[in-house]
């Protein structure tokens, strides 16, 4: 019987269809092309009662973009880090039966720990171009970088939030953490004008710090609870 | 003879429902259905054997000597698929081919292409490519059999494959059966559950009956012919035959059921008309006798 | 070969004895193989244990010998145990002659010259 080790990349393919790098991709497109297209949403909105290039230069540096740029990140990350692979759910006997068992899912959501945080970063950087192509360039350096490592502890516990029993209250409670978090890291480099300070430090820190911790929490947890049983 | 499987004692406890303790053979070489009404274990069992749930207790001894279902070996070894979540259903051929060449080394790419032009399914090398969730039941079991048949492996675990086959589909599927088992002869099984063993019993070379979460019997199907006969009657001699039966039903006019084929003198002497049963009438018997039991 | 599935008579003794008929008549010659029992199954729809079991029959008369790993074949059949089996008919067949006889009070005597009868119409 040939000897089958799948990679990271591969066990991910199992799961989403991804390999990594494809994973990456997907990501920051559907994070950018939201992000641009809520922005672009209100700027018509608005543009349409105000004029356009009044409403440009109010865009400019508004605090509303920097939100946004938190939230829709936050967004896209929860989605893919909610869903769960249940024996119950569609597809979730099929992925029981791979010939790795748990194995293949541990791969799977470490391959998760590391491709989301990566996307993340890709995003705010395509954000960041989008953002000094259209001009906005007031503060957005700082409100990425700052979205980035608050971002980063987010994820880390949203692993931790992923241990929770009811999936209502973990869906909700994940998706306002993120949110909460992605869109607090950028006002707070917004007000604290265009400053990074140690905080933005410390969160990333932590972040990464903590990602792998909370990794095998977790999969120590889904082990124990919802596999084993 | 040697066993596919061989089931010491498992044990499985739900809020409100207990499998076990089940004995049962799966011998090797033959097609094995797995008969019971719904509710009565068959998915746990299965389940279970293949690794996808938890038991509590017992063991299970696969191929002779091996006993961790978890061991990647066994996983490849075995061809599980069943009725309903088996795959995302947002998923299509291609993406299907794509993951089961990741997730098992036997699966066979080409095989799988000509699986899914055998059961019209298209090709996942189409440049259209329709998901899961949009086929019907019958085509979206199509499409799980085909997956799993496409992998070379030694045991065919099937969870009620037949349910959401059309009666042409169901005779393929024991084509399937015969294919598969004669490809390697007397070295691969089938194992398959149904509520309703009518178009998948010619096919079948051993049964095992579930009720309420217990095997209330066994054995290969000529056997199990020899061991039961089916009798008719008039309806006046009813009361006279009962007591020799394992299953009756009774009209205005006759009367009829299942009994022990050592009985067969005593109720031939009630002018009674006696034949060899059908799986499906056995069926039919021995699941309505397990049900009465279960009522008193 | 034909079955039928829903006879009274179990579809293993069908199997056997038209496989009986064919050998005892010479259709199947002394090491012919038979059919493998799966390919036969395969062919009758049936299981593959009913056709195992009439082989089975078979081989226990002396009829056919299961050769390990390659199938069933035809065993030589010596003057004297083809003789015996035909007998074996010959008898049975004048069993059920009886019976029918006794039922339509049919004697002895008209038994006999029905018989002469069809023996000579017979002789071909």
């Amino acid at each position: 019987m040939k000897k089958n080790n799948s990679t990271l990349s591969q066990a991910l393919s199992i799961y989403t269809g991804d390999s990594i790098p494809k994973f990456i991709l997907r990501f920051t497109a559907f994070a950018t092309l939201l992000y641009a297209g809520t922005v672009l949403f209100f700027f018509l909105m608005i543009a349409l009662q105000s004029g356009f290039s009044r409403t440009y230069e109010d865009f400019k540096g508004d605090a509303f973009i920097a939100m946004y740029i938190g939230m829709d990140i936050a967004i896209v990350i929860a989605v893919t880090l909610l869903s769960t692979y249940e024996k119950d759910e569609p597809g979730g006997k099929f992925f029981r039966s791979v010939s790795e068992g748990f194995d293949a899912f541990t791969k799977m959501r470490t391959a998760l720990t590391l491709a989301v945080p990566a996307s993340t970063i890709v995003s705010l950087a395509v954000i960041f171009l989008i953002n000094t192509a259209a001009g906005f360039d007031k503060k957005i350096a700082a409100i990425c970088l700052s979205t980035g490592a608050f971002l980063l502890l987010a994820i880390a516990l949203a692993n931790f939030l992923n241990m929770i029993g009811s999936k209502t209250a973990r869906g909700l409670l994940t998706t306002l953490m993120l949110m909460i978090i992605g869109a607090g890291g950028a006002m707070l480099a917004f007000e604290k004008d265009d400053r990074l300070g140690i905080i933005q430090i410390i969160a990333a820190v932590l972040g990464i710090v903590l990602l792998p911790v909370s990794n095998r929490a977790f999969l120590a947890h889904y082990r124990k609870k919802r596999w084993d049983c | 003879m040697n066993n596919a499987i061989e089931i010491n004692g498992i044990t499985k406890k739900y809020k409100d429902f207990t499998l076990g303790e089940i004995k049962a053979e799966i011998p090797c070489g033959f097609a094995t259905a797995l008969i019971g009404a719904n509710g009565a274990g068959k998915t746990t069992l299965i389940d279970i054997l293949c690794g996808i749930t938890a038991k509590n207790s017992g063991e299970a001894v696969y191929f002779g000597n091996m006993t961790d279902i978890d061991s990647t070996e066994l996983k490849n070894r075995i061809g599980y698929c069943s009725s309903a979540n088996f795959l995302p259903l947002d998923w299509n051929l291609k993406k299907t081919a794509a993951a089961c060449e990741l997730a098992f080394d036997n699966f066979d790419r080409e095989k799988f292409s000509s699986i899914c032009r055998r059961f019209k399914l298209g090709s996942p090398d189409d440049k259209k490519q329709k998901k899961i969730m949009k086929l019907s039941d019958g085509n979206k079991m199509r499409t799980y059999l085909a997956a799993v048949l496409a992998r070379d492996t030694d045991l065919l675990v099937l969870d009620e494959p037949a349910s959401s086959l059309d009666p042409l589909a169901r005779d393929l599927l024991c084509d399937l059966f015969r294919e598969y088992l004669s490809e390697r002869d007397g070295e691969r099984t089938v194992l398959f559950s149904t509520h309703n063993i009518a178009d998948m019993e010619f096919a079948t070379d051993y049964c095992i009956f579930m009720a309420n979460g217990k095997v209330i019997e066994q054995g290969f199907v000529e056997d199990l012919k020899q061991k039961y006969i089916l009798v008719h009657g008039d309806a006046e001699n009813a009361d006279k035959a009962r007591p020799f039966m394992i299953s009756f039903t009774g009209g205005r006019t006759s009367f009829e059921g299942i009994a022990l084929a050592e009985n067969r003198d005593m109720l031939s002497a009630y002018d009674t008309a006696i034949e060899a049963p059908t799986l499906q009438q056995l069926s039919v018997g021995i699941l309505r006798k397990a049900e009465e039991d279960e009522e008193k | 070969m034909k079955i039928y599935q829903n006879s009274s008579e179990p579809i293993y003794k069908q199997i056997a004895s038209q496989l009986r008929e064919q050998i005892l008549t010479g259709k199947l010659k002394a090491g012919d193989p038979l059919p493998s029992i799966r390919m036969l199954a395969q062919d009758l729809k049936i299981s593959v244990i009913t056709t195992m079991k009439a082989y089975d029959e078979l081989a226990a008369e002396g009829l056919v010998t299961a050769s390990k790993g390659k199938g069933y074949y035809v065993n030589a059949q010596d003057e004297r145990m083809l003789k015996e089996q035909h007998m074996r008919q010959l008898e049975k067949h004048l069993s059920d002659a009886i019976y029918s006889a006794r039922i339509a009070g049919v004697g002895l005597e008209e038994v006999e010259q029905t018989l002469e009868m069809l023996w000579s119409i017979d002789e071909v």
